[in-house]
């Protein structure tokens, strides 16, 4: 024997993965002759013994008896007393041993939830039919794409929807499928929604009066075109439910903190003027930014915590609306002392973050989040839910478009921001562009705050979000 | 308790069974094994996988019967014996061999109660190992419990937790209709605390093993600890999900989904088996029709490929769903607004 | 029937080349590189090779879980067969079947089967197909005595002989059907219970590769004349376990030990053939050497053969992907 001899842990059955070492019956130094026990195995089935295949001397003993190690692990070398410690020492080093685990692939976990990929390599015979799957037919037919153009991504070359949509995508320019749907018989709306999505109106069979497209058909043109998707609507209760009886349900008593709401709520809709402005604001830089910024490490910035420096900045700017109101009077502040609504079991609390216009993004990102979950966790002070000048509540994370919020009195005014949609918009050059878009509702005490003051509020509020590195100084 | 692997708890549920009940016997091949050997040992095996060990000497060759390689006649045998009393525990060695007696199972004993006017008893459980993760290739590897469990007439168990395993096994055994018993390979050596003595678990109701609120992710089988491991990283990182093992796939626990379903608004299905007709296709299409209105994201059905099993340990690695895919699709619903 | 020095020197490699393979993938086995369940074939080669050497380009055989000997002894490449059971991309299957699935259709092999029984209704399928073409061809089905008691195979002889089918029915009972006696799983014996559907069966020393040429060599006479089916019954016994890892403790301790050296296929053909001054001992072990080498270079190519990939995976599972 003049080479070294890897000792592995053996892999007896199917079943097995790994296997305790119970008793070496050579010590290192010894030698024994082909056939002699070597050391005994143990697995949760079955004990057994490894035997020598050949004659030698056992040189180094790697896992100890009582350890466990898996299967096809160096348990021991062999190797005649001339090797050297040293080549002893490599070969362990280098050894590389089987991976017998039973475990799945750690690799691609992103591919296992995409779409299949397109069958490489496969194109339609030229002069054969044309395969097309029926949607990709009808699809065809309703944008004027002839099909023999189109390269097909599915089995053999199988021309599909998605195939039909990239076709008909690039081929016009949208003047000349709004110079063609002007011609068509469609209502405006419709018109201006395919406009705006790049869809040809022509040939679609309309519902309306005299096949009239309606929205409705030009919307469901858009998406069997993969031109447009429905943007996702805030949850709902169960429609209604045709003659079944009234349910009697049962009632919950309220808790204080439901009792407290209910009261400052009510009083504040009844007596105070509420007025509502919408502004919608475009978020992409933003996104960009904040991407970049986590990236970089630190605390997490989340869109909450941009939307809460921007109405810091923008009440520092206008004053007028960072206001307590009372039935005498309006005393204004200079620091804009924002109270940030959070979500809790069994309602809703808003702890006040200090001083929002002067605190930097990590600053404001780190105190909201700590406010946020100490008022989770119910361990807020009295101090820090009082004295806010301003209300933020944000329910995007809830899927919800926009909505309208109760002023939280003495406040003046409070935002309501919904979550982030993707709108087609016009860019610059007339193309269509896909941008990223949320709304925030301003909810305004109209005995302090007028019209034009909130529109000119919610300006600046859109100038700072739409060019995020102003928050940043 | 005691801590014990899910082979030792499925045994120690037979061992417990047997005593209580001596209506119950247990048949398939080798189930002790070494009948007709030279050795003479007549207990020579104890089930390939170790799970009926011990019965023999125990209970007698008149209760614990090996069979010739027989499968159609092993569960032909399970059937009459149940119809004329005696509560059969029947075992084929890989559930693969289903397809050899699978008249048996899906004319014979799910259908006798309803043919013959409610007259009928069949209380079977058969017994089978399923699952890829070995490299056992394409005809000992599948899971083929949706295809059972689409039958009417059996019930579908399949544990994946030693103490399941036992309280399941013993519900399975006292159940007057035929029970299909699912044991996942890759989960005999799983250890886990077990409850001494007697221990029933109730079919049809699946378990809550992680509580949270952002995602609801439901899992059988091998797939329950791949979608503990993903869930318990995530909570890391303040995603915090429910994760129900559905435990029995007939009946199954819709109420346990839905709710949680209500809570959390997102779905990820997770199921070793292959895609069309699984039971991730069954949970997308309860989540579809009764849990509409609090879907905010698609369901994500995280399934093994429309292939059949792969041999080699590099493609098997490929066909199995991970932990990784589960992470990633649980991260794919939250994505959506 | 005489047979030629040349077919005897090529029963003996084959022979040879079975018997190295699987000694070899018993040592290559516990280290773990080869994964799943490997069921061998080592002590049988004299039925394999005893049938296969009378067959035809154009007959078939249908094999069983232990099919690595059939797969041998019909041609199937030794160096794709080691791949295929590392699991390979250019194995005989593209790493997707291992061991326990081995097929070529290109040598009329129709695969070995994971599940027991599963062939004999195959065979009966492929024989019909023999008879169609009109060319004498045959299908064999190899079936352990395990397998023997499986419905399948009673269905198929008696479909067979129904049918008329150039159909063998290769029986071969190795004594143990998984763990369990051969004795205490077949009510009767094979024989008379074949004979009960009308099949005539020949007899053979499962040991001896002549006996076992000579028995087949009958029953094909038999069948390729258009009687209909025949068997041939050989009795042997394999040197391993069930599958590998299977400790045996239903085996007395010294019974394999006292096969090897007493009715050894291997030792019985050198024997005989030495004996009968066919070949020295020297030509023998001259093939072995050539067989040896030829493993030990499957073994190397194969732990470094390509892995196989997700296109592997994800193809041929349909005639169009």
């Amino acid at each position: 024997m003049s080479q070294i001899i890897a000792i592995t842990l053996p892999k007896w059955g199917l079943e097995m993965s790994e296997g305790t070492v119970t008793a070496w019956h050579l010590a290192e130094g010894q030698s024994a002759e082909k056939g002699a026990e070597l050391v005994d195995i143990e697995t949760d089935k079955i004990v057994n013994s490894v035997e020598l295949d050949q004659s030698g001397t056992l040189r180094r003993i790697l896992v100890p008896e009582g350890e466990v190690a898996p299967v096809g692990a160096l348990i021991a070398v062999m190797a005649e007393p001339a090797v050297n410690e040293a080549a002893i020492e490599l070969f362990i080093a280098e050894y590389k041993p089987v991976d017998a685990s039973f475990e799945p692939s750690e690799q691609g976990a992103e591919a296992a939830v995409a779409a299949p990929e397109p069958v490489a390599g496969a194109t339609p015979p030229a002069g054969a039919d044309l395969r097309a799957t029926p949607l990709a037919k009808r699809v065809a037919e309703q944008s004027g794409v002839d099909l023999a153009t189109v390269a097909g991504s599915g089995h053999r070359g199988k021309v599909t929807r998605d195939d039909v949509a990239r076709a008909s995508a690039p081929a016009r320019s949208i003047e000349d499928i709004r110079a063609e749907n002007a011609t068509i018989h469609a209502s405006p709306i419709a018109r201006k929604f395919a406009g705006e999505v790049g869809l040809g109106l022509a040939g679609i069979a309309g519902s309306g009066r005299k096949g009239r497209v309606s929205l409705a058909d030009a919307e469901a043109a858009a998406i069997r075109a993969g031109l447009w998707s429905r943007p996702a609507k805030p949850a709902r209760g169960a429609g209604p439910a045709a003659a079944m009886p009234a349910e009697t349900g049962s009632e919950q008593p309220f808790t204080g903190m439901r009792k407290s709401i209910a009261r400052a709520l009510a009083a504040s809709k009844q007596n105070v003027p509420h007025f509502y402005t919408t502004v919608d604001l475009r978020i992409d830089a933003l996104m960009d930014l904040r991407k970049g910024m986590n990236g970089s490490g630190g605390a997490k910035i989340s869109v909450n915590d941009f939307l809460i420096r921007a109405c810091g900045m923008a009440l520092t700017e206008h004053p007028g609306v960072n206001v307590h109101v009372s039935e005498n009077g309006v005393t204004l502040f200079e620091r804009a002392d924002i109270s940030v609504a959070v979500a809790i079991d069994g309602g809703l609390i808003t702890p006040v973050l200090r001083d929002a216009g002067q605190r930097g993004l990590r600053d404001i990102a780190g105190a909201a989040a700590d406010l946020a979950a100490r008022a989770r966790a119910r361990a807020l002070t009295a101090e820090e839910l009082k004295g806010g000048t301003f209300t933020l509540s944000n329910l995007g994370m809830f899927g919800v478009r926009e909505f309208d919020a109760i002023i939280n009195p003495p406040q003046g005014a409070i935002l309501a921001v919904g979550g982030p949609r993707r709108e087609a918009v016009e860019g610059p050059d007339g193309a269509v562009l896909f941008a990223t878009m949320i709304s925030a509702t301003l909810s305004a005490d109209h005995r302090a705050i007028d019209g034009a003051l909130a529109a000119q509020f919610l300006a600046t509020l859109r100038g700072l979000i739409e060019d995020p590195m102003r928050l940043l100084s | 308790m005691a801590e014990m692997t899910m082979r030792d708890a499925l045994n120690q549920a037979l061992h417990q069974e047997m005593e209580r009940d001596e209506r119950v016997i247990v048949v398939g091949e080798d189930v002790a094994g070494g009948s007709g050997g030279s050795s003479g040992n007549e207990e020579a095996a104890g089930g390939i996988f170790g799970v009926t060990k011990g019965l023999k000497t125990r209970f007698g060759g008149n209760r614990v019967i090996d069979t010739p390689i027989s499968e159609s006649a092993i569960v032909g045998l399970a059937n009459g014996a149940a119809l004329a009393g005696m509560r059969p525990v029947a075992e084929l060695m890989f559930a693969d061999f289903v397809g050899v007696s699978l008249d048996q199972i899906f004319n014979q004993m799910a259908k006798f109660r309803y043919m013959f006017g409610g007259k009928a008893k069949t209380p079977v459980v058969l017994r089978m190992s399923m699952g890829a993760g070995m490299n056992a290739a394409a005809q000992h590897s599948q899971t083929i419990y949706p295809m059972l469990s689409a039958i009417p007439g059996l019930k579908v168990a399949i544990p994946s937790t030693p103490a399941d395993a036992k309280g399941m096994l013993a519900t399975a055994i006292r159940d007057d209709d035929p029970v299909i018993f699912f044991e996942h390979k890759a989960l005999y050596a799983r250890k886990g605390e077990v409850p001494e003595g007697e221990y029933l678990v109730p079919f049809g109701e699946a378990a809550l093993l992680r509580e949270g609120s952002d995602v609801t992710v439901v899992a059988i089988a091998r797939m329950v600890p791949f979608a503990m491991k993903a869930v318990d990283k995530l909570a890391g990182e303040g995603i915090t999900c429910d994760l129900i093992d559905m435990r029995t796939t007939s009946p199954i626990d819709e109420e346990t989904i839905l709710e949680s379903l209500s809570q959390t608004g997102r779905l990820v299905v997770v199921d070793e088996s292959n895609p069309i007709c699984s039971i991730a296709s069954e949970i997308a299409g309860l989540a579809a029709s009764k849990g509409f209105h609090d879907l905010r994201a698609p369901v994500q059905k995280i399934t093994a490929p429309h292939t059949p099993v792969p041999f080699a340990r590099e493609l098997e690695r490929l066909y199995v769903p991970s932990p990784n895919d589960i992470e990633a699709a649980i991260r794919a619903v939250l994505k959506e607004v | 029937m005489q047979q030629s020095p040349d077919q005897i020197r090529q029963a003996y490699r084959q022979m040879r080349l079975i018997r190295e393979f699987e000694e070899r993938l018993h040592v290559e086995n516990p280290k773990g590189e080869i994964a799943g369940f490997t069921h061998l074939y080592s002590g049988q080669e004299a039925i394999a090779v005893g049938v296969c050497e009378n067959l035809r380009e154009s007959d078939f055989i249908i094999s069983t879980h232990r099919g690595h000997g059939h797969a041998l002894a019909r041609g199937c490449d030794p160096r794709g067969m080691m791949h295929e059971i590392y699991g390979r991309a250019d194995g005989l299957c593209k790493g997707r079947g291992g061991s326990m699935h081995i097929a070529d259709l290109t040598k009329g092999m129709l695969g070995a089967n994971g599940i027991v029984g599963a062939g004999q209704p195959i065979a009966v399928g492929a024989a019909l197909a023999c008879k169609a073409r009109g060319d004498g061809s045959v299908a064999v089905s190899f079936t352990g005595d395990g397998a023997s008691n499986q419905g399948t195979v009673f269905e198929a002889m008696n479909m067979a002989v129904v049918l008329k089918l150039p159909k063998l029915f290769a029986l071969e009972n190795n004594g143990y059907s998984e763990h369990t006696g051969a004795s205490y799983g077949i009510g009767s014996d094979l024989k008379t219970r074949t004979e009960g559907f009308g099949i005539p069966v020949w007899e053979a020393d499962g040991f001896d590769y002549f006996s076992v040429y000579e028995a087949t060599e009958k029953a094909l006479d038999y069948i390729r004349a258009g009687n209909g089916p025949a068997a041939i019954l050989a009795t042997a016994t394999r040197y391993f376990g069930h599958f590998e890892g299977d400790p045996q403790a239903y085996r007395a301790k010294d019974e394999v030990k006292t096969f090897r050296e007493t009715v050894d296929a291997m030792k019985t053909i050198r024997e005989k053939v030495t004996g009968a001054g066919i070949f020295t001992a020297e030509e023998l072990d001259e093939i072995d050497a050539e067989v040896l080498a030829l493993i030990d270079s499957s073994v190397d190519s194969a732990r470094n053969g390509p892995v196989p990939g997700e296109d592997i995976l994800m193809s041929d599972v349909y005639i169009d992907y």
